[in-house]
């Protein structure tokens, strides 16, 4: 949990909260965790309409749900994993349906149409780049370097050592490093300064 | 095998920059800077429903369901001993009715001599009348 995170209501009061229909609380978990959400969902579906979907269904399967999660101090890493079976299962029922339409593969290639051109550009290599990594590198190469979670926040959310973290992180982070060099014109974090 | 793992430690303690700045082409709120708002009040309208069903399910104690009959008891017994005041200091403004006895009630309406009158001693001396009204 970050800093700004310590004065605001923990995770389990948050959720004893919306147990009982409150609002504010149920609203609140939804600001916190919406960013990762999007990002668990984007790492596995790759493309912006489904990850939208999958996570905002996630939300509300969460909150139907919420006697299910025991522990209620990890709701992040409850919630990601409805995420991500949401995910799957969205992959899971397009593909039935655009098996004979679609070569196998390429569906999660389309690039959202961007108003930029360049990023939508670069956007696309990195779709290729991440639909290159493992499922659980591209969750933790999001979740760290885009939501900025810290390691401790992931091992514990994703379940997984702190060891294993760091070093998913780091062969994610080379091949997308490996994807940069790649890039017609050598345009290395162009975006940054956005 | 240590070397490597302290490399990876300490390379992954921060965010690395070139990293984050690629990934953030794939944050909607790039070009779009209400969208993270607009997601959240899309999940907190369709989630009101299920939000609703669970106050209602709320188990309540003795002392609320009192607290709650309090609410609506307390000010519907002021409204109404508002309205009793009211209908009392009104009512002692206005000019009563004349009270009106049951024996001129019996007889107000009627002609000629009632039997009383008739009866008593200073009556006309009119047998047949009294006989006609008697039988």
């Amino acid at each position: 949990m970050s800093s700004e995170q310590q004065d605001q209501p923990t995770d389990r009061e948050l959720v004893e909260r919306a147990r009982e229909g409150d609002q504010v609380a149920f609203g609140l978990l939804v600001r916190r965790y919406q960013r990762p959400a999007y990002a668990v969902a984007l790492s596995v579906v790759g493309r912006h309409e489904d990850a939208e979907d999958a996570a905002q269904e996630a939300f509300l399967v969460a909150l139907e749900r919420l006697e299910e999660c025991r522990n209620p101090e990890r709701f992040g890493g409850w919630l990601l994993t409805i995420v991500r079976n949401r995910s799957k299962n969205l992959i899971r029922r397009e593909t039935l349906r655009e098996t004979d339409e679609v070569p196998a593969g390429t569906r999660s290639r389309t690039p959202t149409p961007d108003r930029v051109t360049e990023t939508a550009e670069l956007r696309q290599w990195l779709e290729r780049a991440m639909q290159e990594l493992p499922d659980v590198q591209r969750e933790i190469v999001m979740l760290h370097d885009l939501e900025g979670w810290k390691h401790r926040e992931i091992a514990e959310r994703l379940e997984l050592p702190a060891g294993t973290v760091r070093s998913h992180l780091h062969f994610a982070r080379k091949a997308l490093r490996r994807t940069l060099r790649d890039l017609p014109g050598g345009r290395r974090g162009e975006e940054e300064t956005q | 095998m240590t070397d490597r793992f302290d490399g990876q430690a300490r390379e992954s303690l921060e965010v690395d920059m070139e990293i984050h700045g690629m990934l953030r082409t794939f944050d909607p709120a790039l070009h779009d800077p209400g969208y993270w708002t607009r997601f959240g009040n899309t999940v907190l309208a369709s989630a009101a429903r299920e939000l609703g069903r669970r106050r209602r399910l709320v188990p309540m104690t003795v002392t609320e369901v009192l607290m709650g009959w309090g609410r609506t008891l307390v000010p519907t017994a002021l409204v109404a001993a508002a309205l009793a005041g009211l209908v009392l200091v009104n009512g002692g403004n206005g000019t009563e009715p004349a009270p009106l006895g049951i024996e001129e009630m019996l007889v107000s309406e009627l002609e000629g001599l009632t039997i009383l009158q008739l009866s008593l001693p200073n009556a006309p001396e009119n047998p047949l009348a009294l006989m006609a009204e008697m039988f």
